[in-house]
């Protein structure tokens, strides 16, 4: 018999239990540790919260990332450059072709590297475009979390109009591997335009339909509504990045500060909000979808023509028609897919924009055809450290309403 | 006036009626699901999926040449190229394998082959019973060759 009023020890030994000798008051006021996760289907894969508890209230949560550790940055020393772009789709394995894309820019700007204005353009097109189907993923799974089941239904159907696009362009529909160091690897098919065109037409309206569904919904604004707050100074302090940032009203976007890309060529507003909690992080995805979509019709409008890979010879892949009639072209080929030519030496951090915040590669080159050491700043694990900031002291329920909101995907967390 | 609305708004469940409209316009148009294994979606040309090896133009033997170029360019090392003198001091493919369980369907392979020899077809359903079917050898790889193209050129309605 502890002093606390109950033991559970004791009935082991046939004692009577004295939990009934505890005052209501006294087991409101005792602490309980719980874990939450790794296998729990809110956490959107394997994030293991320990969660102190004060009745129903949260007085403490440690999140405790590492069950997907995988090892990549590690892995990515022994793999050239070019052999990297697959494993970037593991990171983030929702949003595949921003990650794709982080990787490239980062070494293009390594060595220099510059890239045809078509590819540019359709690197825009196909990241704007998997942004949406990350936004839609996102939506669904927050809103499945916090009790509305059914527009998940809505938002994989829309995804999946999405994933169709991507799998005409790249040949998959997730894992792409699509882009390539200095371009692309391939241009896309005739007809894909004309169905990117359609896609953007009917978007808008279905994203109507969310809004229809939750957006004035009394249980979801209760749910969402001062949940979660962060102040603008504090978000800042936490390094949070992407949307969550832009919900406390910071108007930090890598696609207006840091162009990469063709980002400025067109012209994109970026949605922010001022509360900066749960539900003012669900306006701004939603606008940002709107802008999405807003750069996909400029995108197709402005495609120019022209080469989809770098007039550079050194880092440019030649094409299957050259290797097959040209016999430098042909040597050259080996020397890019067996090691890769020689990088320049040198650091480098480049920082884009992928769906859930700033997604950065700093690489560092000792001048061979593999990075020397690469690390990945993603942007789950950072919004994951401040969860115990967003959470403490709301109730059980709100963790889960948390996790939704910071947007993370565990892949790219514990990489 | 404002305030009024609201109020009545929230008297009379305006949202949640909204919705529930929504939920039931749904329910009555076609449905978008399909039932897989019975209806089939038609796949993309050039979708990622089982490989296959192209024969020369003879048509007797294997593409291949053996310059293990896929291997070295394979990222979660799923190919083994194994080469030996033949007869005539002529290269031989003695043996090409593909573990389907380590590849990652990033198609470097066949962007990287100089002599278009592997390919992939759009077929994505690869589940079996036994690790031994997914370990592709060289007269697999052949045999599913003629089997994808056979199809294509036949027409089999597939």
């Amino acid at each position: 018999m502890t002093d606390d009023g109950y033991s559970l020890t004791s009935s082991i030994y046939g004692e009577k239990m004295s939990l009934t000798n505890a005052t209501e008051k006294e087991i409101v006021q005792k602490e309980m540790t719980i874990n939450m996760g790794p296998q729990h289907p809110a956490t959107h894969g394997v994030l293991r919260l320990v969660v102190d508890l004060q009745g129903e209230t949260v007085v403490g949560i440690d999140p405790r990332p590492g069950y997907l550790h995988r090892g990549i940055e590690k892995w990515m020393e022994s793999r050239t450059y070019h052999q990297i772009i697959p494993i970037t789709d593991r990171l983030e394995y929702i949003t595949c072709m921003n990650n794709n894309l982080g990787w490239v820019v980062a070494v293009e700007k390594l060595a220099g590297i510059v890239v045809p204005e078509r590819a540019q353009f359709i690197r825009m097109l196909m990241a704007e475009l998997t942004r949406l189907s990350g936004h839609l993923v996102w939506l669904g799974t927050h809103a499945l979390d916090i009790g509305a089941m059914t527009v998940c239904m809505y938002t994989l159907r829309e995804r999946e109009l999405i994933l169709d696009l991507t799998e005409t362009v790249t040949g998959a529909r997730q894992t792409v591997s699509y882009v390539r160091i200095g371009g692309l690897r391939n241009d896309v098919p005739r007809d894909f335009l004309d169905k990117c065109r359609e896609f953007t037409e009917i978007f808008p309206k279905k994203l109507e339909d969310y809004d229809t569904l939750i957006r004035q919904n009394r249980i979801w604004l209760k749910r969402t509504k001062g949940i979660g707050k962060f102040s603008a100074e504090d978000a800042i302090n936490y390094g949070l990045t992407g949307a969550t940032l832009r919900g406390s009203g910071v108007n930090y976007d890598l696609r207006k500060v840091e162009p990469y890309a063709a980002y400025d060529k067109v012209e994109f507003d970026v949605p922010l909000g001022t509360e900066g909690d749960v539900y003012a992080r669900y306006i701004v995805r939603i606008n940002e979808m709107r802008q999405s979509v807003r750069i996909i019709k400029q995108c197709l409008d402005m495609l120019p023509e022209g080469p989809i890979m770098t007039a550079d010879p050194r880092y440019a892949v030649p094409d299957k028609a050259t290797v097959m009639t040209n016999m430098e072209a042909l040597a050259h080929q080996f020397v890019l897919m067996s090691k890769w030519v020689n990088m320049p030496k040198g650091e480098v951090y480049v920082a884009t924009e992928a769906p859930k915040g700033e997604l950065g590669f700093f690489i560092v080159s000792d001048g061979s055809g593999r990075p020397y050491r690469v690390k990945i700043r993603a942007p789950s694990f950072v919004h994951v450290g401040a969860l115990p900031k967003m959470v403490t002291g709301h109730m059980v329920s709100d963790v889960i309403a948390c996790i939704g909101t910071i947007d993370i995907v565990l892949g790219e967390c514990d990489r | 006036m404002n305030k009024l609305t609201k109020a009545l708004r929230m008297v009379f469940m305006i949202e949640i009626v909204e919705g529930m409209t929504l939920t039931l316009k749904t329910m009555l148009k076609p449905a978008v699901t399909r039932q897989y294994p019975t209806f089939k979606r038609k796949s993309f040309a050039g979708s990622r999926g089982l490989h296959y090896m192209d024969r020369d133009d003879s048509g007797m033997k294997e593409r291949c040449i053996g310059c293990g170029l896929c291997e070295a360019v394979c990222p979660a090392k799923a190919i083994t190229v194994v080469t030996e003198k033949g007869p005539n001091q002529e290269k031989v493919v003695s043996a090409y394998e593909l573990d389907l369980l380590r590849c990652v369907f990033c198609g470097f392979c066949v962007d990287a082959c100089p002599v278009n020899a592997i390919k992939m077809t759009p077929n994505f359903e690869l589940a079996c019973y036994s690790r031994r079917d997914v370990f592709l050898t060289k007269d697999r790889l052949v045999a599913e060759g003629d089997k994808y193209l056979g199809k294509k050129k036949g027409g089999a309605g597939k």
